[in-house]
């Protein structure tokens, strides 16, 4: 069983993507796939969302799965294992989630995992959040993506697009960088394409 | 700023509100209160205010507003025509108190919707 994570700040469009990208999966692709929301709230919201468009998901909210749920993200990666044995689980971490935290706790507590890639959105709107003085968590979440979407790019000038298409990739100049938008579906025929490519491929 | 600045509260409650109008003509006003009450009590970053009203039936109209100025996104419903709604919403800011926002948040509950 393969991990994706998708990350990214809080209203970058995670949920949106998460349903775009399944439907592109599973209309193209046999795959099968279980989604696992972590929210912060008390309160499920996207999990809702993500259920009332028909997705299998599992949820862990009150916290987040970089530190107060870690132990709850290993046994409920565990569970989906021996209880559902998708091709996948896509994660969806909460908005302020560190990665590189997820990705350590998954490398010493779930090494049953056959890969984790990690895809991070990063919102044009708000474009200040990486142009200006990133947050820690930010660069984090840019820093350990192995696919970065810069999302929105439909309604953002092309200067303004360039400029943060270089910011991203002086962040994190390994992980292949893709414009999407995930509202309007632009672009996620792509990504769909490199997911189910490694998904099939790595082991 | 970094991730422990931001602050959640999550809250439910029950509303209710005039038939004629639709759900997004109720939300706004709620939302557009809760952000200039925020903003005046010192929030110095709306990370995200989301959430969702339900009728009991399968489709609720989800909610999402990402900025101090920003216009609230709506997605899912339509809600049929009832008279009380469960209403559920997620607040994470940064620069105000859970203290504070629980208590702007049940301002503008009360003053926005019944």
């Amino acid at each position: 069983m393969k991990l994706i994570i998708i990350s990214g700040f809080l209203g970058s469009g995670k949920t949106t993507l998460l349903l775009g990208l399944v439907r592109e999966l599973t209309s193209r692709k046999d795959l099968k796939f279980v989604v696992l929301e972590n929210e912060v709230g008390e309160i499920s919201i996207d999990g809702a969302l993500l259920e009332q468009q028909g997705l299998q998901v599992r949820e862990l909210f009150s916290g987040c799965v970089c530190c107060q749920l870690a132990g709850d993200l290993v046994v409920t990666l565990r569970d989906i294992a021996a209880a559902l044995a998708p091709d996948a689980v896509i994660l969806e971490a909460s908005g302020l989630a560190r990665v590189e935290s997820i990705l350590e706790t998954l490398d010493r507590y779930c090494r049953e995992l056959d890969g984790v890639m990690v895809i991070t959105l990063a919102d044009l709107e708000r474009h200040e959040l990486y142009l200006e003085e990133p947050m820690p968590f930010v660069i984090n979440q840019i820093g350990r993506a192995d696919l970065v979407l810069l999302n929105k790019t439909d309604s953002g000038d092309a200067e303004l697009v360039q400029a943060l298409e270089e910011r991203l990739k002086a962040l994190n100049p390994r992980a292949e960088l893709i414009k999407v938008s995930a509202l309007h579906g632009s672009n996620l025929e792509l990504v769909a394409e490199r997911v189910g490519a490694w998904i099939r491929t790595t082991s | 700023m970094d991730t422990h600045d931001f602050v959640t509260v999550s809250a439910r409650k029950e509303v209710a509100f005039a038939s004629q109008l639709t759900p997004e003509e109720v939300l706004r006003p709620f939302l557009n209160s809760l952000m200039q009450k925020l903003q005046e009590g010192g929030c110095t970053m709306v990370g995200h205010i989301k959430g969702m009203l339900e009728d009991g039936g399968p489709s609720p109209l989800f909610f999402s507003v990402t900025s101090i100025e920003g216009e609230p996104q709506f997605k899912g419903g339509p809600l049929k025509t009832a008279e009380r709604f469960a209403l559920s919403i997620t607040v994470i800011v940064a620069g105000i108190g859970e203290a504070e926002i629980g208590e702007l948040l049940a301002e503008s509950l009360s003053e926005s919707l019944r």
